[in-house]
């Protein structure tokens, strides 16, 4: 970044040097800046004084340069992808400069070493810190979200702290489809939360199973390797970088919703089809009514990032430190959704001998959040903002009303209303069940969850002669996690009350430790060269909880309550226990062979053993081989338009341990007690927790892949993958009949098929030191298939929505995992006789209830009945296609980032209205229901007795297109010139604004198209906000 | 030669780096495996326990009360709650719109199925005990086939033919089972009992309270028969020999049989125990954990404030026809509140609101649970077969198999005299009509009254306002899911 602006503000720095010249004899300086290969000209290169940096000027279009400088006096030349260089100047100079590695020459992390990249067989991506830099991102996954090809992440929802959904390369498993996340060698269990992104130097995410084999049992699902920074690039003085931004977010889009004349003219509309009483004599009395998502919604919710760090290095040693803060209010429920990080990193390494290094990483963080319930229809916010009826004020002031119940019982208000400053919160008359005041709800539970996390690794490696290198390294991952928790008292509606208020509190330890130990060689032969390592791991997690609970406290205020404050004796709850010990060892070896950088070469043997298993399947064994060649390196190869080319091909075996502790095992379980006598002593009662299977064993997924790399002349790179990706001995869990009287145990017997492309695309051109544009975008296809669950009904049933549990998803043989279920409707029966003419041959009524503005339902398997049969596949959560661009620009001091993000042949099921609830408010879509003849044919009638189940039914007018096109970020920088920077005392600064989720294009009508956790059901999620926010980084001396 | 020599010790080193024998072996923590368990009496009487356990389950896929659904089903009461949709399991049994997806049907297949496993595991298991002696493992065996039978005849009585499983079932029978008629079940449930019978005591002391009883399995049979309509007079022998066993006497006053104090009183021959002790939340919802009786929370008046009661949930509102039927009924205050004319007081009407409640499990203020969910901590007991249960089934079964009718008048009017109510001296069809109405009054809200309808065929003439079509309604819908799951093995009751 520096080389943009020296040249910018070159006139300045000439200006504010050229009182120095005066004083020390000139001499001016001919001469030329070639390449060194070829010697072709090298023009806007840029020379500088190498003592004070002093800009002396620029080579022309033919290389040549003319300056004036001191004699004796050294140069220092730079030009943009070139490696600098400091020359003694003399005239007739002739400066070569060495070409800097291209893209396909860097170092990518493989696991238990390094490779070159434009050696790699298998199908790795890799994201660097220059690509972040610019983002003000607050999680580790945002830097890969649209960036790499085949990796889709998902946000969990715009909840500060909440995770994300990474699938690479599509679900594999229905057991759990999470990549195995490796920081700087430690496996990290519990998610990668804790890293501040700013620490970081690369990711690597190792997609095909010829990479991933490294990682045998667990690399599955993928590996995401992070690796971060150290103190190594900063070049002997000490480097403090500075970076901070603040924010505002708010909601992107409101979701339309009746106002309460709509509300009362529709309620009376269904009650007039039902026969009943109008309740509503006059709906427009009613007039807008209360919005309850303004109510729930918080439209200036801050976030703020600041972080410092420092790095130094020297011939033995270096370090990197930093401290970093993030802080994130949420765009729902004001003061009860929230996220706080605290971290510090301090990262060294020591030459200590001529052949020994010891080094060693050590992160520490702090994070406190608060949340609120998202995705479900028992009580969210937002779910309970777009059903809840809009008659209801958010506040009952009404007196009359207030002296009667459900306010007002016995004579006396009840003690327990939900209350603050601006009243009592008004208890809907008309809606029931969860569906209560939004508001209200969110003052009666405060939970405050906390972690403390430190991540170590040190190591040691030895360079025992020329290539032979031993290493051992000892990670530790301990993470202390709890919360604290009040319940006040209250009442919210008859159903959802509470008399006497709640403290809870828990406290849970996990700690992992890991020790590897690898030998590694590298020697060439001539051009035979190999690059060989083998190695043994092993790793043990233990984890310890403890909890507890006890009612009435004499406060209604979190701040105060406590276990121990809290007075009820009897109510006292403990719980605790420890954790079945997780192990898991393994031995590994690798080998990489190359032939002169031509033809390539990978294999990967790994054996596992897991703790999970039984002993008679306890070990599994991964291999892998994988080849590529790189044509452009052959001596025949002469092409101007294809200046790299390079093929590959693998297949590899990988393991999924995802099983629980002793989930092989029948144990037993307590708790099935039972009272006898006078007193009711209870009896301890103990039975089998389900059925065993002692043959219970790794999932494994075979992965095969092919790829070619082109560079296409100087600019354009392509790089294609195409994968056939198999899982095989798939647990799954049987839906077996209640009769058999136990649960059933999980067996290896399913199967799952992902295959698809991953194209990644990139032009980059410098037009000059301070003009570039870059612009990288990546396709990713893939389709996914159930292929077998080993069960004859060929099924598992998915998600439940509601009350009745009615079924919506399902995973099913020969279909995509999760997709939508239920029955089809094939518009609306326009008149009666409509409805007779949906007949069987025998010319029986399919659909005996319906009457005219009932939706028709297809009898799909044409059985002359219309019943629970007829369902079928609605719809699919996984996108077809997933798509990310990124466009960088620089002109000048100014740069502009846009980087957009998308997913298109996906669907979503929109479960966001209670239909169980007649009087729950409805969509605006309501409006254009059906309302006569001819009037629609997607919306039935409304009606307070639905005999036809329009509604109460899972069917396609539930699922919706899930396409979107989202402007992830927007980006405008500025970065000082030098000169002015010099003066504030700074070097690098660059001044930022940045948007995110600017504009998403969607046919989608709920909140947010993108739903991480619900697996594309959407019972009410919490939108990604939109945020505007401006920010600096700089580098002090 | 050096770069060798090195490599060697790496190699050694990395050998020695494996992991001891032990490392990838876990040991259970807080919990034993099932192959090291039913070692001792102890553990045997554990996994007895957990037999007894299923019969208070009432949290299956929904509220599975059974008594008071069968009390909702019945025309002593209607479905109630906050509104049609609060639960429409009730809803659907009391109009009787029951289909294969909505009903009461999953949970109560479900627990009785539970149950069933783990007596047949108990029963496989108690052979080889080791340390168990000859008696315990009788009387236990007898108390696991007792359970057993219990409840097959809930499942024979509410879905007719069912699969009858009489041990734990390998993977390969899973769907071998096939529907066994409701005679066949029956005679499993006949043979389960008659070969307990012997095994088991006469009585049981105070702290085993709730454990089964010769009375209760001779009660159980009998309650068996006359629901089959098969051999009166082993009804009229076996209930007989309950009441000369002198084990069991009416509570001298009606009022007090449903009093906490009252539970395992001289009148309860069988008794399902539950507890306001186990301070549950809703969090263990839904798996058979909790000790409470919801049914008791799901009666009660809505949103109640006033004296004696606690607040409920407004279900199983009494029907306007049993209040009129019992007037002048000295029982009627002691089987029904009248919420509207309760001095100082009220509640919210809910749905099907008739001011009329459930008197015998009404939520007391005097028996609520100190801590835990209080809705699922009502520690309230089913009296599950109460001695007056046992002489009207005396009486039934002597006037139905040609006994002494005036045997048969003195039970009815031992009922009767209890309650307050003059004897009869009635004979034929009119004492046979006496006992079916002295039935309905004096187990009104217990949840007999749909299956002696159905039994004695006057369910179709009875219940057809409600929406009941005979025989379709006889049973339960099996259900859905299960029909699902089951793979072809389970065939659906006729008309659903």
């Amino acid at each position: 970044m520096m080389k943009q602006y020296i040249a910018l503000a070159a006139a300045a720095v000439l200006a504010l040097s050229s009182t120095a010249w005066g004083q020390t004899q000139t001499t001016t300086v001919q001469g030329s800046v070639v390449e060194q290969d070829g010697g072709s000209p090298v023009p806007n290169a840029v020379l500088m004084l190498s003592t004070s940096n002093s800009v002396l000027g620029t080579t022309d279009a033919q290389g040549r340069f003319t300056v004036k400088v001191a004699e004796g006096a050294s140069l220092r030349v730079r030009a943009l992808g070139y490696t600098e260089v400091v020359v003694a100047a003399r005239n007739g100079m002739r400066v070569q400069l060495r070409a800097e590695a291209t893209e396909l020459d860097e170092i990518v992390v493989v696991g238990f070493g390094t490779q070159k990249k434009s050696n790699v067989t298998g199908a790795i991506a890799q994201v660097k810190a220059k690509d972040l830099e610019s983002m003000s991102l607050f999680r580790v996954e945002q830097a890969l979200q649209g960036r790499t090809a085949g990796v889709q992440i998902t946000q969990n929802s715009g909840q500060p702290g909440a995770g994300s959904v990474v699938r690479i390369r599509g679900t594999a498993s229905i057991n759990g489809s999470d990549p195995l996340y490796v920081v700087d060698g430690v496996v990290i269990g519990g998610g990668i939360d804790y890293l501040n992104p700013n620490d970081i130097e690369t990711i690597e995410v190792l997609k095909d199973a010829a990479s991933a084999a490294i990682y045998g049992a667990r690399g599955a699902n993928g590996v995401i390797i992070v690796t971060t920074k150290s103190g190594k690039g900063a070049g002997g003085q000490m480097n403090v970088s500075v970076s901070a931004y603040q924010g505002v977010q708010n909601p992107w889009r409101k979701v339309s919703t009746l106002n309460a004349t709509e509300y009362a003219t529709l309620q009376n509309e269904m009650a007039g089809a039902a026969g009943q009483a109008i309740p509503y004599a006059d709906p427009r009395a009613f007039g807008e009514g209360t919005d309850w998502q303004d109510a729930v919604f918080n439209r200036s919710a801050p976030v703020q990032s600041l972080d410092v760090s420092m790095a130094q290095s020297s011939k033995d040693a270096s370090y990197f430190a930093s401290v970093g803060r993030y802080r994130q209010e949420g765009i729902v429920a004001p003061g009860r959704s929230n996220f706080e990080r605290i971290s510090a990193r301090l990262n060294t390494t020591n030459q200590v001998h001529r052949a020994i290094k010891v080094g060693m990483s050590t992160a520490f963080t702090h994070n406190t959040s608060q949340s609120v319930a998202e995705n479900t229809e028992f009580g969210s916010p937002l779910g309970r903002a777009l059903n809840m009826d809009p008659i209801t004020p958010v506040y009952e002031t009404n007196p009359l009303r207030l002296s009667q119940a459900p306010y007002t019982v016995g004579g006396s208000l009840r003690g327990n209303l939900v209350r603050d400053e601006g009243g009592i919160y008004a208890i809907s008359p008309r809606v029931t069940s969860e569906v209560v005041n939004p508001v209200a709800a969110l003052l009666t539970n405060t939970n405050v969850g906390w972690s403390d996390k430190i991540v170590h690794q040190s190591y040691a490696e030895a360079k025992l002669a020329e290539g032979l290198t031993v290493r051992t390294s000892l990670g530790i991952d301990l993470a202390f996690y709890g919360g604290n928790g009040f319940i006040p008292s209250y009442y919210l509606n008859a159903t959802n009350f509470l008399d006497t208020n709640l403290v809870t509190q828990s406290f849970n330890r996990a700690f992992s430790w890991m020790w590897d130990n690898t030998v590694s060689y590298t020697k060439d032969f001539g051009a035979h060269h190999i690059d060989a390592v083998a190695g043994h791991s092993a790793q043990a997690v233990n984890g310890s909880f403890m909890g507890g609970s006890k009612r009435d406290v004499p406060t209604d205020e979190f701040g105060f309550a406590t276990i121990s404050y809290a007075r009820n004796a009897e109510s006292e709850r403990v719980y605790g226990g420890r954790w079945e010990r997780y192990a898991i060892e393994s031995y590994f070896g690798r080998m990489n062979y190359d032939y002169d950088d031509r033809f390539l070469a990978t294999v990967i043997l790994r054996a596992d053993a897991s703790s999970r298993f039984g002993p008679n399947f306890r070990w599994g064994y991964f291999p892998s081989i994988s080849t590529g060649w790189n044509l452009h390196k052959e001596a025949w190869w002469n092409s101007d338009l294809i200046t790299n080319f390079k093929i590959r091909a693998g297949y590899g075996m990988s393991g999924n341990d995802a099983a629980g502790s002793l989930e092989y095992a029948a144990t037993i379980s307590g708790g099935r007690n039972y009272s006898f006598g006078y007193n009711e002593f209870m009896q301890n009662g103990t039975s089998p927790s389900q059925i065993a299977n002692p043959d219970l064993r790794w999932e494994r997924v075979g992965q095969a892949n092919f790829g070619a790399d082109v560079r296409w002349g100087k600019y354009l790179y392509t790089n294609v993958d195409l994968y056939h990706r198999a899982t095989y001995d798939m647990k799954t869990r049987p839906v077996l009949p209640d009769y058999i009287g136990n649960d059933a145990p999980t067996a290896n017997v399913g199967r799952m098929l992902n295959m698809g492309m991953d194209l990644e695309a990139g032009y980059e051109r410098s037009f000059s030191p301070t003009r570039s544009l870059r612009v990288a975008g990546n396709v990713s296809f893939l389709r996914n298939e159930v292929v077998y669950l080993g069960n004859d009904g060929g099924y598992l049933p998915g998600q439940r929505w509601g009350p009745q549990g009615l079924e919506i998803t399902r995973i099913q043989e020969g279909l995509p995992i999760g997709y939508f279920f239920g029955y089809l409707t094939d518009g609306v029966f326009q008149n009666s006789a409509d409805v007779a003419a949906h007949a069987n041959a025998e010319g029986d009524l399919l659909q005996p209830d319906a009457v005219a503005g009932d939706f028709r339902f297809v009898d799909v398997n044409n059985d002359g009945e219309l019943n629970a049969e007829d369902r079928t596949y609605l719809g699919n959560p996984t996108p077809d296609v997933t798509f990310g661009a990124t466009l960088n620009a620089r002109w000048g001091g100014f740069d502009a980032v846009l980087f957009v993000q998308g997913v298109a042949g996906n669907q979503i099921y929109n479960a966001t209205r209670r239909y169980d609830l007649p009087t729950a408010n409805l969509n605006g879509s309501a409006l254009d229901r059906w309302t006569g003849e001819g009037s629609t044919n997607d919306y039935a009638r409304l009606t307070a007795l639905d005999k036809n189940m329009n509604f109460a039914r899972s069917s396609n007018f539930y699922v919706e297109d899930g396409s979107f096109v989202r402007i992830k970020t927007a980006q405008l920088g500025y970065t000082l010139p030098e000169g002015l920077a010099a003066k504030l005392g700074l070097k690098r600064t660059r001044l930022y604004y940045s948007g995110n989720n600017l504009l998403t294009l969607t046919k989608y009508r709920g909140f947010d198209p993108e739903i991480g956790n619900g697996f594309g059901v959407d019972r009410g999620i919490y939108p990604q906000a939109r945020m505007h926010s401006i920010g600096f980084t700089t580098s002090l001396n | 030669m050096k770069t060798l020599h090195l490599s060697l010790i790496a190699a050694g080193s990395l050998a020695l780096a494996s992991c001891g024998k032990d490392f990838l072996n876990v040991d259970p923590i807080g919990r034993e495996l099932e192959i090291n368990y039913y070692q001792n009496p102890g553990q045997a009487y554990e996994a007895l326990v957990s037999v007894y356990d299923v019969l208070q389950w009432n949290d299956q896929t929904g509220f599975s009360v059974m008594y008071l659904l069968q009390t909702v089903a019945s025309d002593d009461a209607h479905a109630g709650g906050s509104d049609a949709s609060d639960q429409p399991a009730f809803v659907a049994y009391d109009n009787f719109s029951l289909t294969p997806n909505l009903g009461p049907q999953a949970g109560l297949w479900r627990k009785n199925y539970r149950g069933v496993y783990r007596a047949n595991l108990f029963l496989e298991k108690i052979e080889n005990v080791p340390g168990a002696s000859d008696e315990f493992v009788r009387r236990t065996s007898a108390e696991a086939r007792y359970l057993r039978a219990y409840f097959y005849l809930d499942l024979l009585r509410l879905f007719g033919s069912v699969p009858l499983i009489t041990k734990t079932l390998s993977p390969q029978e899973y769907y071998e089972v096939s529907m066994a008629t409701p005679e066949a079940v029956f005679a499993q449930v006949e043979a389960d009992l008659l070969a307990a019978i012997p095994d088991l005591p006469l009585t049981v002391g105070g702290s085993e309270k709730g454990r089964v009883t010769q009375g209760a399995a001779k009660a159980l049979l009998a309650r068996g028969y006359l629901y089959m309509n098969v051999k009166m007079d082993q009804v009229a022998q076996l209930s007989e020999e309950v009441i000369q066993s002198n084990v069991y006497a009416l509570t001298p006053n009606f009022a007090d049989i449903f009093t906490r104090a009252n539970e395992h009183g001289p009148e309860s021959v069988f008794e399902i125990a539950y507890s306001e002790n186990s301070t549950v939340g809703w969090e263990v919802w839904g798996s058979g954990y909790g000790e409470g009786n919801v049914g008791v929370q799901m009666c009660g008046m809505r949103d109640f404030d006033g004296p004696v009661y606690s607040p409920g949930w407004g279900f199983a509102p009494v029907s306007q026809e049993l209040y009129d039927a019992m007037a002048g009924d000295p029982r009627r205050p002691y089987t029904i509140i009248n919420g509207d004319s309760l001095a100082g007081a009220s509640f919210s009407p809910g749905y099907q609101n008739t001011g009329y409640f459930v008197y015998k499990y009404a939520p007391r203020k005097d028996a609520l649970s100190p801590d835990g969910e209080p809705a699922l901590n009502w520690g309230t007991n089913v009296r599950a077969i109460r001695y007056a249960d046992v002489l009207l089934m005396a009486a039934e079964g002597l006037a139905r198999s040609g006994g002494s009718e005036a045997t048969a008048r003195g039970y009815l009017n031992q009922v009767r005299v209890r309650a307050g109510l003059q004897p009869l001296q009635v004979s034929g069809a009119a004492l046979l009509e006496a006992i079916a109405r002295e039935r309905r009054f004096e187990l009104a809200t217990e949840g007999h009254r749909f299956f002696d309808l159905v039994r004695t065929g006057k369910a179709a003439e009875e219940l057809s306002a409600k929406g009941y079509q005979h025989p379709k309604h006889k049973w339960l819908p099996i259900p859905q899911t299960e029909i699902d799951a089951a793979q072809g093995a389970l065939i659906q009751n006729p008309n659903y």
